[in-house]
């Protein structure tokens, strides 16, 4: 990816297409003058709180789904609604009807994502074992460890699917909303440098950002899957 | 005293109506003693001990007398995959510490499988850390469902013999479902035969006054219709 990055840049204009070398440099100036670290931080606690606000009502609400006919039957139509719900509308009608504010921002974020946690964690809910739900019942096992110990596990591969689908996604929403109406984070800046036409800086941003999601990925993500899926192995 | 009183058991089928599985079936255990439930494979014996457990529920009658825990022995071992053979006897009985527990697998001849998880086991051993986590919880009724099924014949007579030692040391009343006259008689003090459709008591009598052969007779004269 970087040679072919390389070869383009050769053969185009500085300004629409710079260099690694020079993305590099800008990445190195930014980081110096701490703006780098200022904005990347902002649009990493954003990302942090919607998702965790998106999840928590996700698996919640994907698994009382799952388990309920009558909740699926009652929640359904809200799902395909939100679901087919385009991202702009959600960030602009949040920024109309609670203002330019940083809730309206989260919150506008995390609704975005909410459905498709759902979905996902609908269809976990749905493959849970029945036999060992009838281990659970006969051996009385108290709800906290029947959710620690039969109902988490099957969840797991959903959890790390919603996971590493909703990060992604959650970052690319937090910068739309950004852009839109907050004045610090990766979006506004690079909103300021799209004005400007600075298109190393751009890029300086985005693959910074890209850096910390992949960091996230290894040092996290990975290491919570192995242990989840450890039986799996032995 | 264990009362089992069970009018009519229904199962909804395929078609939406409703089949029904159970007609009448009315016996009582009192003390200690293994009664062995027979009959053929489909006549509802699985659904009477899941009954008696009360993971049935919603039929007209009523089971009375099963005071405190009950431990099953399901026909395959349902142990949790995710969880070592010691955390398995663990969640069901998390009062009781860890040497107990041990003991309880070394009783049943899986002590040195504590620490590995149930996908590491045959399926033999994954039968006896079934049966350990039943006996784990003290239970006052121990319900076994076809526990040997699908065992090679030394493995399943092997396992026969634990578990025969391990019912008249605990002295633990249990019901013990199979399809296998011999199993019935060398395990069980009494024996009923369920038969028909729906399905009703067709025998109920000590296993001393029964043999193999009156048995399998008894079996075999009920047909699915």
């Amino acid at each position: 990816m970087l040679a072919l990055w390389l070869i383009a840049a050769a053969f185009s204009d500085p300004q629409t297409l710079p260099g690694p070398g020079r993305v590099l440099q800008v990445i190195g100036r930014e980081a110096a003058s701490g703006e780098l670290w200022t904005h990347v931080g902002v649009t990493l606690l954003r990302v942090a709180v919607a998702f965790v606000i998106a999840m928590a009502i996700g698996v919640a609400v994907g698994i009382l789904m799952g388990l309920s006919r009558r909740a699926d039957r009652a929640l359904d139509l809200w799902l395909v609604f939100f679901l087919n719900l385009p991202a702009l509308v959600v960030i602009i009608l949040a920024y109309v009807w609670l203002g330019l504010t940083e809730t309206a921002a989260v919150l506008a974020v995390a609704v975005n994502k909410i459905p498709n946690v759902v979905v996902t964690m609908r269809e976990g809910a749905r493959a849970l074992d029945a036999e060992l739900d009838e281990v659970a019942r006969v051996y009385r096992v108290p709800f906290t460890a029947k959710l620690r110990h039969f109902i988490i596990p099957q969840l797991a591969p959903y959890l790390a699917a919603a996971t590493r689908s909703g990060v992604a996604l959650i970052w690319k929403i937090v910068l739309v909303v950004e852009l839109l109406g907050r004045s610090d984070g990766v979006g506004f800046k690079l909103h300021v440098h799209f004005q400007l036409f600075e298109i190393d800086a751009i890029l300086a941003y985005a693959l910074s950002f890209i850096a910390v999601m992949q960091a996230f990925e290894w040092l996290v993500l990975r290491p919570l899957e192995r242990r989840a899926n450890r039986w799996r192995q032995a | 005293m264990i009362g089992v009183r069970i009018r009519s058991l229904d199962r909804r089928n395929a078609e939406g109506g409703a089949t029904r599985v159970l007609g009448g079936i009315a016996f009582d255990m009192e003390g200690p003693g293994t009664l062995a439930i027979l009959g053929r494979s489909g006549v509802g014996k699985t659904t009477l001990l899941h009954a008696i457990a009360g993971l049935e529920t919603g039929f007209d009658g009523e089971i009375t007398g099963v005071s405190g825990r009950v431990g099953f022995v399901f026909q395959s071992p349902r142990l949790l995959p995710w969880r070592s053979a010691l955390e398995n006897l663990r969640i069901v009985a998390p009062d009781r510490p860890d040497d107990e527990l041990r003991a309880m697998l070394e009783s049943v001849g899986v002590g040195d499988a504590s620490d590995l998880f149930p996908g590491q086991l045959s399926l033999g051993m994954s039968r006896r850390v079934a049966i350990a986590r039943a006996l784990a919880v003290r239970p006052s009724l121990l319900l076994l469902d076809e526990p040997f099924a699908s065992l090679d014949l030394a493995t399943a007579a092997r396992l026969r013999g634990m578990l025969g030692r391990v019912l008249s040391e605990s002295g633990i009343p249990s019901i013990l479902v199979t399809h296998d006259p011999a199993e019935a008689l060398e395990l069980a003090d009494r024996i009923m035969v369920l038969g028909g459709q729906p399905a009703e008591l067709r025998l109920d009598a000590a296993a001393a006054d029964l043999d193999a052969e009156k048995l399998a007779a008894s079996v075999a004269a009920d047909q699915p219709g």
